[in-house]
């Protein structure tokens, strides 16, 4: 590693990932969402029914050879409901949190590296959005703009960069300092080239652990809204809409609502674990214990 | 050391240089009327104590000086009949690394950890020359090869932390020498280094500097290397030149008071090993406060009644010998 910098690591993806394998819980978290992720992405090859496809003979029966999971309240196949679900779910989770990092990561190196009224100017703006509670804010956007997926997303995105310019923010201060950036503008590296290749790459380390747990929360947040129907619109399913409507039939098809339940924990867990991972294997001071 | 004869204008002319520093407390000048010269072939050394201004001069070369809280307030530095501080920031772009290379005095810190050594060696020349994949990968080799880092071919896809610290400094002056500049300026080049790498290093940069006819600006604060390698000394003091001389002149004669005190404080392999070395007593000045007159003048054995009062101009001893001092030591 470097020698008198702990906070700028170097990342080699196979080195990275052997370390995550080999800290439990990352492998965890790795493994499910890999299954998870398989599992929703080929939802049409291994979903029984048409998710759309209603049986009004055969509403809320129990698990069957035919419905394993059990039908709906309009006699829809479940498993077929979470598998497609899952995709909407994990979707908007993972291209949210994409956007905002993006939007996030640039905020962040232009504030830093510029630094003076443009760095007070973003950081304040950051701070103000970072006042507002998560779910209230998606709400009252998602309230403001009418409810539907894209809607929701767009919530999560505008909520979601902030944390993500705090962080590469910090850390473009604390490399920037670094004898290697004068070296290379002494080199005649442009002010962009600088911030493109020599600091960006030093700041993903915080940035991956991030993204991880950002993804978990983005999944979350995507449930909670369309739990309280201001989300994906019907016929459309999501875990977090189908766990809603679930609820009313507790008693009748206690596993409309437990299954999707479970697979947001799911994950929700494997994105903390992964990032719980990551920053393990990203911290120097770390490194070595708790194996 | 000036050639007999040489008419044409110095490749680097400095003129009354000045930086000042802003800060909360005050307006620091770092550097105050700085003026040497460089020409080609030949290695010109600054040489004063930490916070004399040796370094923010260079950086003020390459107009590196962060603003705010630095600016180059006076001055003229001209290269290739243009001043430097004048042009715009682009055409700096284009000479940093290209005409005028740095070499730092971090090695440990002054290459990149995310990126790998043929990289970083290639990245002036990949700013300046443009070059296709294929003769970059074998420019980066030679650069390597040239500084003496074995087995560059396997070598050059390493990352820092895989080199050493003098392997880094070696890489950092392939950087240097990577676009064949007409001036290096290296900033305390060895400084972390231990002593027999240091030695070596000097020698590849005075090598660098010879084959290429290259001229190089020497940052040190460390007598023994300007001996052996300096063709001109300037000795810098509280943001000033305090005496500009030969190599030979700084070493036989010596003439300002801070200059002599210098060289009799360190030991030296040409004087009696039984004799004493003696330290200059008292702190350098603080920058925010400078002493009236001479800025010398409160450490100052031979200061006198003007030395109070005045702060002295640089005076010509002989053509190439001048000093900073109102009294004849």
């Amino acid at each position: 590693m470097t020698d008198a910098v702990t906070t700028v690591v170097s990342i080699k993806p196979t080195a990275l990932l052997r370390q995550l394998l080999r800290h439990k819980l990352a492998a965890i978290g790795l493994v499910i969402i890999v299954v998870l992720a398989l599992l929703t992405a080929l939802a049409p090859v291994l979903a029984p029914y048409d998710p759309h496809a209603q049986d009004l003979y055969n509403v809320l029966s129990g698990p069957s050879p035919a419905h394993w999971l059990g039908t709906d309240n309009v006699g829809r196949d479940l498993l077929s409901r979470f598998l497609y679900g899952g995709q909407v779910s994990l979707l908007v989770g993972v291209c949210t949190i994409m956007v905002a990092a993006v939007i996030g990561i640039v905020l962040g190196l232009v504030a830093g590296y510029l630094g003076g009224a443009i760095d007070a100017a973003v950081m304040r703006i950051t701070d103000a959005f970072m006042c507002i509670p998560p779910l209230i804010f998606v709400l009252i956007i998602a309230a403001a703009l009418g409810p539907g997926i894209h809607n929701v997303a767009v919530a999560i995105v505008l909520f979601g960069w902030t944390g993500f310019t705090r962080i590469v923010r910090g850390q473009v201060l604390l490399v920037r300092e670094l004898p290697f950036i004068e070296a290379a503008r002494a080199a005649g590296a442009s002010p962009i080239r600088i911030m493109l290749k020599h600091i960006l790459p030093n700041t993903l380390a915080p940035l991956l652990v991030t993204v991880s747990l950002s993804i978990g929360g983005a999944i979350l947040l995507e449930s909670a809204v369309s739990f309280l129907g201001i989300g994906v619109q019907p016929p459309t399913a999501s875990w977090g809409k189908e766990l809603r409507t679930g609820l009313n039939y507790l008693e009748l098809a206690p596993l409309y609502s437990i299954v999707p339940g479970l697979l947001i924990t799911l994950a929700v867990i494997a994105c903390n674990f992964i990032g719980d991972g990551l920053r393990d294997a990203l911290d120097p001071r770390l490194r070595g214990d708790n194996r | 050391m000036t050639r007999p004869g040489q008419t044409t204008a110095p490749l680097l002319d400095v003129r009354d240089l000045t930086v000042e520093f802003r800060t909360s407390e005050g307006v620091i000048k770092a550097a105050s009327g700085v003026s040497f010269d460089l020409n080609r072939g030949e290695i010109v050394a600054l040489v004063g104590e930490s916070g004399c201004g040796k370094s923010v001069t260079a950086m003020a070369i390459l107009r590196l000086i962060d603003d705010p809280p630095g600016r180059i307030t006076d001055g003229e530095i001209h290269f290739d009949g243009r001043d430097l501080l004048r042009e715009p920031i682009e055409t700096i772009q284009a000479i940093r690394g290209d005409r005028i290379a740095m070499v730092f005095q971090e090695p440990m810190n002054s290459l990149n950890p995310v990126h790998t050594i043929g990289d970083q060696v290639l990245e002036p020349l990949h700013l300046h020359k443009g070059l296709t994949k294929s003769a970059a990968l074998a420019r980066a080799i030679a650069l390597l090869q040239s500084v003496r880092i074995s087995d560059p071919a396997r070598r050059y896809g390493d990352y820092p932390h895989q080199f050493s610290g003098g392997m880094r400094q070696r890489v950092m002056i392939a950087m240097g020498m990577g676009c064949v500049p007409d001036i290096v300026i290296a900033d305390e080049p060895t400084t972390a280094l231990d002593v027999t790498i240091q030695a070596q290093l000097l020698e590849l940069l005075k090598e660098q500097v010879d084959r290429q006819h290259t001229a190089m600006l020497l940052i040190t604060h460390n007598l023994g290397i300007v001996a052996r390698y300096a063709d001109r000394v300037n000795v810098m003091y509280a943001g000033r030149i305090v005496e500009s001389a030969s190599a030979d002149d700084i070493y036989d004669r010596p003439s300002h008071p801070y200059t002599i005190g210098l060289l009799q404080s360190v030991p030296r392999l040409d004087r009696p090993v039984t004799e004493k070395l003696v330290p200059i007593e008292g702190q350098p000045p603080d920058p925010l406060d400078l002493p009236p007159g001479c800025p010398f003048q409160p450490r100052c054995r031979f200061a006198t009644d003007v030395c109070l009062r005045e702060d002295p101009p640089l005076r010509r001893l002989d053509d190439t010998h001048e000093i900073a001092c109102w009294v004849d030591v």
